[in-house]
């Protein structure tokens, strides 16, 4: 994950507060504020025909809540859960409702604070929005900076063409 | 010599030079012009004379671009128009008027949005009871003269309540309207214009819609009017008929005295008038006043002066009497307050109106005078004075617009004046205390047409006179009954929930109001939701206590009682999203009365079960497929009067509507008494389709059901009703998407039957639970038809089709849910496993699962917006463990395996080897 000075600026202002988590050996983070909660393990019922990166929906509190799978929205090989695996439930807003899903990740490590001198945001970031919206330097590592609210809203989009495709 | 005098005279002279004019006498023209400006320059400051000034005004402006002639005639009209204005009479208005102007003929310069919002909801309500009474009375053709009375009565309560509330807000195109077809049902029985009362409540409805979404009106006033009296074909003669009957009604139906006596008041009986003098928000001493407020703060103000008035007169209605001293204080802190908090906004009126009372109420607490009944209801006159105030005050505030006094105010303030100064109220006012509108009561039960005398000729005035002294005795009789009647209202009771309940006397008041709080449906929605899950997680909890504590009776005890309410609030819950089927019903009838005019075919339509509740959600989604079927019945199931001869039945078809319960659904039948379904006519036109092929066995149910198939129509005509083709199949999908079933019965020349069987919501629905591997479904209950353990013999493998499922003599396809959900089984021989028949849209297909669980009751829940919907699941469901159970979707399941199967494609499963059979 090597970044050249050209491929990044600093066009949106990504500095703040992040969750970060492991995920196939690299570090990740998401926006503090996109996040709602995190679950130790779940139990999650597969929902057959649908799409891959989903595992499924589980019942948070009574409310009906997608699982995504944090590998494969990635392309990342998949893994098979262990002790660390973790469940992060995330919020975003999107045609001004609510979206609340979990996604999978190998492991939560803490949260950090990235200063904006601390961050590279995607260049492409200006033309076609990125799942990774930037890069933030902690010490010597990097952290790749996800955009849950685009996750989501790809996911939902995917739900939305497989709807139409079968229609 | 007063203003109108000089008006008047003016006039005169306008209409004696006009009557020498000639459009070819430019000379003549001119003097006429100096004449009426003249006139223009004499009319005063008053609201009258204001219009009538604005009136001629713009026929002079006009002037310059019309011919003379034209010119001359806009003058006749004027001078009508205002003696017309001069005489108090509405709905004559000035040519010219509005011309270049943003108001139009339909509105009124007093046109006001905000009274808007309220007129549409009082009378979007009544005119549905208003065609729902028109069409019921077209139906019942053996209608009692009772029955025939009451309708009477109540279009003309209900035209000329429109036509005052119409005229208040300034909807002056209605207003208009309103008052000619009074005019005309005035001299005729209504039931002879049914038609038109119905054309002019769908323009009404049509009107109002347009405004409320911002659209110029459609069809305008006059547009209509013309229409309307080329309809009812009355309307030529109008005036004089009018003329002649209201003298002739007086002598042949004195029993209607409510209608005689609104015209008696005016001419015979001038005592009773001062309650009915009250045409509502009538700007007579208009004296203008600012508010200067801040909405924020007015809204808080508001809220708290609506609950004082409340509470007093929560108070006066609950004692009528005997009033405890701590009550008075309640009533006198009440009207203090409000004046308190409304001289800080300088609501002149409501401060004003409210320091007179208190004054008297003062009195009260220190013991100088008793509260009695005449303070009761002046005071109750005063609350919802108030309350009217309150709202007119809102809009000020928010539009910075001015607020005038009403004339309602003065009245109460004289009234409430001489009532301190000890003189007797002139007349009692009658009690208005149930309904949220001052004065619409007493317009109902006294109403007063001023218009009358004027369209009288003085010939006819000396009969009209003699009449009126005839029944004047009788009438105040019946005035004094009504006024005993009122006493009941007001009476005082010993149950305070009793009085607030509506009284008996108002049953044949079909307007009367029940109580209701407006709720958000997504709030109520929320709440059931809320309340589902507290059902489901408390019925988890008491299966963990009796598991583990089962030996604990308090726990026992506890849990049986916490079982006990959240069914009962779950029934609650329930029945909040239910809503009578009468609505739907209504405009069925208003259909049918439609169509068969159009066709020119007599139908009797009869209803039953109105009162049926079903889910509101249900209900809006059953309107189109029935209003299709009921079509259909007119359309294609009764046939033409001459037909129906032919084969010996009566001329007129029948078809009824009803809706019952039935095990747990709701069950609503369509039945017509027409030609019946013919089923050789429906097999060779579906083997012509290609919907089935030749030969084909079908059972007589099947072949009714051929009519949903796709792209079938069986009739030979198409109309432009229906018999495109394109019903049934959207009728029966329409139905099973709310998890409803259709059946049809028929025979030939008897009629056909429909059942529509429906959930009572959807909301909750009635699965079974199943297990495939370790996941578990939930198949809705209505779609199972059979669950079969089977034997080798019944499971085999049709060429190039995958697997056949032999069931009662049918093959069905066998899907198995594992293999189309990639989950490993616990078994793939079939005769280990469990085969579910379910049915889909009138086909049958297998599906194999490992187990059943057992039944259940789901709160039904969206998977969200990540999922396809429908693609294999209606939804999920929370299981009484906590885990969540996919709710199957019969329809899109076999579509999806259909795909997945293609023709041709063998798949071999180790370890099972079905026989081989051979299917056509």
């Amino acid at each position: 994950m090597e970044a050249t000075e050209e491929e990044f600026s600093e066009e949106r202002n990504l500095s703040g507060r992040y969750l970060t988590f492991d995920l196939g050996g690299n570090r990740y983070g998401i926006q503090i504020l996109q996040v709602q909660e995190i679950l130790g393990t779940t139990n999650v019922t597969r929902v057959p025909l649908s799409s891959n990166a989903i595992r499924g929906v589980m019942n948070l509190r009574g409310k009906v809540v997608p699982v995504l799978d944090a590998r494969t929205l990635l392309q990342l090989p998949s893994k098979k859960d262990d002790e660390r695996t973790c469940c992060i439930v995330m919020t975003s807003e999107s045609d001004g409702e609510e979206l609340v899903a979990g996604v999978i990740v190998d492991c939560v490590d803490e949260v950090v604070t990235f200063a904006p001198s601390d961050i590279k945001v995607s260049h492409s970031a200006k033309n076609q929005q990125q799942e990774i919206m930037g890069v933030g330097k902690l010490g010597n590592s990097i952290v790749l900076l996800l955009d849950a609210a685009l996750v989501m809203a790809r996911s939902v989009k995917r739900g939305k063409k497989n709807k139409e495709e079968h229609e | 010599v007063s203003q109108k005098n000089i008006i008047e005279e003016r006039l005169n002279d306008v209409s004696m030079l006009l009557l020498m004019c000639d459009g070819s006498d430019p000379t003549g023209v001119e003097a006429l012009e100096a004449l009426i400006k003249e006139l223009v320059t004499a009319t005063g400051s008053d609201a009258e004379s204001k219009r009538i000034h604005d009136g001629f005004q713009s026929i002079l402006e006009a002037k310059k671009e019309i011919d003379l002639n034209v010119f001359l005639e806009q003058v006749q009209q004027g001078i009508s128009a205002a003696q017309a204005v001069l005489n108090q009479t509405t709905g004559i208005s000035f040519p010219c008027e509005n011309v270049g102007k943003p108001v139009s003929k339909e509105f009124g310069e007093n046109f006001d949005q905000t009274f808007l919002i309220e007129f549409i909801e009082k009378h979007s309500l009544l005119l549905e009871e208003c065609e729902s009474q028109i069409t019921q009375i077209q139906f019942s053709v053996d209608a009692t003269e009772d029955e025939v009375e009451q309708f009477n009565r109540f279009i003309k309560k209900y035209l000329h309540n429109i036509k005052g509330d119409a005229g208040s807000i300034g909807l002056r195109g209605i207003e208009r309207v309103t008052h000619e077809i009074e005019d005309v049902l005035q001299g005729i029985d209504p039931r002879n214009c049914l038609d038109g009362l119905l054309t002019y409540r769908e323009w009404v409805g049509q009107c109002l819609s347009d405004i409320t979404n911002g659209n110029p009106i459609s069809v305008s006033s006059d547009e209509f009017l013309e229409e309307w009296h080329t309809l009812t074909a009355s309307g030529i003669s109008r005036v004089s008929k009018v003329k002649e009957e209201v003298a002739q009604e007086i002598k042949s139906t004195p029993q209607d005295m409510s209608q005689v006596g609104g015209q008696t008041v005016v001419v015979a009986a001038p005592t009773v008038s001062t309650p009915t003098q009250g045409e509502k928000h009538v700007v007579v001493e208009g004296a203008w006043y600012t508010i200067t407020a801040d909405p924020e703060i007015y809204s808080e103000f508001r809220a708290e002066a609506e609950d004082h008035l409340n509470n007093v007169e929560g108070i006066l209605l609950e004692k009528s009497e005997g009033f405890s001293p701590d009550d008075v204080s309640t009533i006198f802190r009440g009207v203090h307050s409000l004046k308190g908090a409304s001289s800080y906004f300088e609501l002149e009126e409501i401060n004003k109106t409210s320091h007179i009372l208190e004054n008297i109420l003062d009195e009260v607490r220190s013991g100088k005078r008793p509260l009695d009944q005449i303070l009761i209801q002046l005071t109750l006159k005063y609350i919802d004075l108030q309350k009217v105030l309150l709202v007119r005050s809102q809009k000020a505030v928010m539009g910075d617009a001015k607020m005038q006094w009403t004339a309602l105010s003065h009245e109460l303030m004289r009234e409430l004046e001489a009532y301190r100064n000890g003189n007797a109220i002139p007349a009692p006012v009658a009690p208005v205390q149930i309904a949220p509108t001052p004065v619409t009561s007493e317009q109902s039960v006294v109403p007063v047409d001023k218009t009358h005398d004027q369209k009288i000729s003085d010939a006819n005035k000396e009969i009209f006179k003699e009449q009126i002294t005839k029944v004047a005795d009788r009438f105040e009789q019946k005035i004094q009954q009504v006024q005993e009647e009122l006493k009941v209202f007001e009476s005082p009771q010993p149950k305070v929930k009793e009085q607030k309940a509506p009284p008996e006397g108002a049953q044949n008041d079909k307007l009367a109001v029940k109580n209701f709080v407006k709720v958000d449906t997504a709030r109520l929605d929320k709440l059931i939701d809320s309340i589902g899950e507290m059902v489901i997680y408390s019925s988890m909890l008491i299966r963990s206590c009796r598991e583990n504590l089962g030996d604990n009776e308090h726990v026992m005890k506890t849990s049986h009682q916490v079982e006990k309410f959240s069914r009962s609030l779950q029934d609650i819950g329930m029945s909040m999203r239910l809503d009578p089927i009468k609505g739907l019903f209504q405009k069925m009838q208003r259909l049918v009365w439609d169509v068969s005019k159009k066709m020119g075919k007599e139908i009797t339509f009869v209803m039953s079960g109105e009162e049926t509740e079903l889910d509101r959600t249900v209900i809006e989604k059953l309107a189109d497929p029935l209003m299709h079927m009921i079509r259909n019945a007119l359309d294609h199931g009764v046939e033409t009067p001459d037909d129906r001869e032919k084969n010996g039945k009566p001329r007129g078809g029948k078809v009824s509507l009803s809706a019952y319960h039935s095990s747990g659904s709701v069950v609503v039948e369509i039945q017509d008494d027409g030609r019946g379904l013919n089923p050789e006519k429906l097999l060779n036109k579906a083997i012509e389709k290609g919907v089935i092929q030749p030969g084909q066995n079908l059972t007589r149910q099947e072949i009714y059901a051929l009519i949903f198939a796709p792209g079938f129509s069986t009739a030979a005509v198409v109309t432009d009703i229906s018999g495109r083709g394109v019903g049934m199949d959207v009728v029966r999908n329409n139905i099973e998407s709310m998890r409803g079933q259709i059946r049809i019965d028929s025979e030939v020349n008897v009629g056909t039957t429909f059942w529509i069987e429906l959930p009572l919501t959807l909301a909750i629905m009635d699965g079974i639970e199943t297990i495939v591997g370790s996941d578990r479904f939930v198949i809705p209950t209505t779609a199972v038809l059979e669950f079969i353990r089977p034997t080798k013999s019944m499971v085999s493998t049709a060429a190039g089709r995958g697997e056949v499922f032999q069931f009662r003599g049918k093959f069905l396809p066998l899907y198995r849910l594992s293999e189309l959900f990639e989950i490993t089984a616990k078994g793939i021989d079939p005769t280990e496993a469990t085969i579910v028949v379910v049915e889909n849209g009138g086909e049958e297909v297998a599906l194999m699962i490992d187990d059943i669980v057992g039944s259940c009751q789901t709160v039904i829940k969206n998977l969200g917006p990540m999922f396809h919907e429908g693609r294999g699941f209606a939804g999920c469901a929370i299981m009484p463990n906590g885990d969540i159970g996919l709710i199957l979707d019969i329809r899109s399941l076999v579509q999806h395996a259909r795909m997945k199967y293609v023709p041709q494609q063998k798949i071999i499963r180790a370890g099972w080897e079905p026989d081989e059979a051979v299917v056509h």
